[in-house]
């Protein structure tokens, strides 16, 4: 934080936030892909299981906010 | 999560930090700020943003550093940068554009490894277990008085650490379940062990030393203790959750 702006993440994007009036916080700037590693690009793995397939993410679909645990087929993506 | 707090509300105290900082970080934190710049760091490289203007911070440089990168934290006009292997430390004097002055391999390799700096010494936590590997948990000092050649003074041997703060003559290493270990270090390379600060059901993450307070990251939420009236014994304040 300074002067009365926070600057954290959501997601990948660095966001600043306002908050020299607490009645009135606001969003004042956005910056994509400041945080790549925060993109979620690809699942956690669970402990120390070897190789985890997953469907590989498509950008032009917009950005991933998650991951479920499905049975997918010929999975392209691996780690 | 990522926090980072004003440094605005007592000034006095900014030597625990840097004297050109503005705005205080815990040491796992993944981005900090200097002076008029905001520094951010990835898995491989540090990004720099002119942040002169609040509302927009302008995208300056980004320099590969390595891999495995983990931590950022500024000390005067010098940015130390933790990786699982090793020590980085970058000059600020052209603070678009940060220099690297030195590279300190750790002799444990694998481990996670937050740093934090004061006058001539650097802090640093080695983590044995979790998803950074390695062998052995420790607290390392380095004596950082030749900046390019630091040197290493002291390992003592922890459960399994993970950030630290340091404020005066008290250094705070959080160590997950096992609490918050006070280090006297007015002797800065002989830090000699003091306090512990448990809480049930709670790991200790992170710590920042603010001002008079000492801001714990846990797991549920931030717990705050004293550290005004007797920065050795922390005394607890108030606990807030997520």
């Amino acid at each position: 934080m300074r002067n009365g702006f926070i600057y954290t993440n959501n997601f990948s994007d660095l966001v600043v936030i306002d908050i020299n009036n607490t009645n009135n916080i606001r969003e004042v700037s956005r910056t994509a892909e400041v945080f790549p590693d925060l993109a979620l690009q690809y699942p956690p793995k669970p402990g120390s299981v070897g190789r985890i397939y997953f469907e590989c993410p498509d950008s032009k679909k917009g950005i991933v906010v998650g991951w479920k645990k499905q049975t997918i087929h010929n999975p392209k993506c691996f780690r | 999560m990522v926090l980072l707090l004003s440094g605005l509300a007592n000034c006095t105290k900014e030597s625990a930090f840097g004297g050109n900082t503005t705005g205080a970080g815990g040491s796992t934190a993944r981005f900090t700020i200097a002076g008029n710049y905001l520094y951010v760091v990835d898995n491989v490289s540090l990004k720099s943003f002119d942040i002169s203007n609040n509302n927009t911070p302008v995208y300056k440089s980004k320099t590969e550093i390595g891999v495995n990168i983990e931590t950022i934290f500024p000390y005067q006009d010098k940015l130390f940068i933790g990786s699982s292997s090793s020590m980085y430390i970058y000059s600020l004097s052209d603070p678009a554009r940060p220099q690297l002055l030195a590279k300190t391999e750790y002799t444990i390799r694998m481990a996670c490894d937050p740093v934090v700096a004061k006058d001539n010494v650097a802090y640093a936590t080695l983590r044995a277990n979790g998803p950074c590997g390695g062998g052995v948990s420790a607290l390392v000092v380095y004596n950082i008085t030749n900046i390019s050649n630091p040197r290493l003074e002291k390992t003592v041997t922890l459960s399994g650490p993970y950030g630290l703060g340091v404020k005066n003559n008290s250094l705070y290493v959080c160590e997950g379940s096992a609490g918050i270990r006070v280090f006297n270090i007015t002797n800065p390379y002989d830090p000699v062990a003091g306090a512990t600060l448990i809480a049930a059901n709670t790991i200790f993450y992170d710590v920042i030393p603010y001002g008079n307070v000492l801001i714990a990251q846990v797991n549920d939420g931030f717990i705050l203790y004293d550290i005004g009236t007797n920065p050795q014994q922390p005394a607890f304040l108030s606990r807030i959750m997520n």
